[in-house]
């Protein structure tokens, strides 16, 4: 007869490797990688094309001003989600701290801070910093470093643009896309990566 | 004259420091909640193995046990609990305690 204090299962001593195959079929770091990307993508087409059409209806600024804030609601509640769907058929829970906390963390933090702060121009004058600041976060509430590290590229990056955007001098009305292109390239980099991740997990399922 | 420290292996809880009863804790942590075939197939367990094991957890209040249908299928998921969280953190720094203390670290009591 089995009993529970000596049995013979196979069950894994190395407890770093079980929690990184938990993560791996919550496809804890892909997912918020290829909602983030593809929402980055969107950004960038909307800001040439469609954005060069909204602006003559006056729409570019107020698209300018609530595109992060509602794209990171989306993102959120997409992944959300797509995490309750991945319980329900595979049987893994999202996590003690789950992405439906960390949308009602962000409502709350934009019904609230934002009234009072300037904080949704961080979204227009810095967008890639908002995006560093959601991935960062959702990195450490997740406790994932390869998240962690592409919040931390994505956060120069923006730095880095806010920085060229205040200098003194001009890139001139022709290179208007400039940005957008520079969007859409990280945009699609991080759509990328998060594919090679997710094969990477879907490895480590098998 | 000071007092010499307890080796920090008398602190280890016999519920959780059982090796299938510790993953599947752990396990649990990371998911928040998880059914019965993932743990099965997680950890390689039988359903008897596995069913003993989280009615020892169960009993020690360390894992909450739902039972429910989804459709006409049967479904049984096993959440950790605050108290399991605090059991398994305890378990770490007392592992944590006996490799520092095997590697000739400083004798200090775990937590």
């Amino acid at each position: 007869m089995e009993t529970p204090g000596a049995d013979s299962s196979p069950a894994m001593p190395d407890l770093d490797r079980l929690r990184a195959r938990v993560r791996a079929d919550q496809r804890s770091t892909s997912a918020p990688m290829l909602a983030f990307g593809v929402l980055i993508v969107a950004y960038a087409v909307l800001g040439t094309g469609y954005g060069a059409r909204l602006d003559t209806a006056g729409g570019r600024h107020l698209m300018l001003l609530l595109f992060w804030p509602l794209a990171t609601i989306a993102g959120l509640v997409a992944l959300w989600l797509s995490a309750r769907r991945r319980a329900v058929r595979g049987g893994v829970g999202e996590g003690r701290l789950g992405y439906g906390g960390a949308t009602l963390v962000v409502i709350l933090v934009l019904v609230l801070v934002v009234p009072l702060t300037p904080l949704l121009f961080v979204g227009v004058f810095a967008p890639m910093a908002w995006v560093a600041a959601v991935l960062a976060a959702l990195a450490w509430w997740r406790r994932d470093r390869v998240l962690g590290a592409w919040a931390a590229v994505i956060g120069v990056l923006g730095a880095a643009e806010a920085v060229l955007l205040v200098a003194p001098g001009d890139l001139g009305a022709g290179w208007w896309w400039l940005p957008s292109l520079g969007y859409g390239a990280l945009g699609l980099a991080l759509v990328v990566g998060g594919i090679v991740v997710a094969r990477r997990e879907r490895r480590a399922d098998a | 004259m000071t007092e010499p420290v307890p080796h920090p292996a008398l602190d280890l809880d016999d519920a959780v420091h059982q090796k299938t009863r510790l993953a599947l804790l752990t396990v649990l942590d990371e998911a928040g909640r998880a059914d019965f075939p993932y743990l099965k197939k997680t950890l390689a367990l039988t359903d008897g193995n596995l069913g003993r094991h989280l009615e020892v957890l169960s009993q020690q209040g360390l894992v909450r046990i739902t039972k429910g249908h989804e459709g006409r299928r049967p479904r049984t998921w096993a959440a950790i609990t605050p108290e399991g969280q605090r059991a398994l953190t305890a378990e770490m720094d007392v592992l944590a305690a006996l490799v520092s203390r095997f590697h000739g670290g400083p004798a200090r009591p775990p937590g």
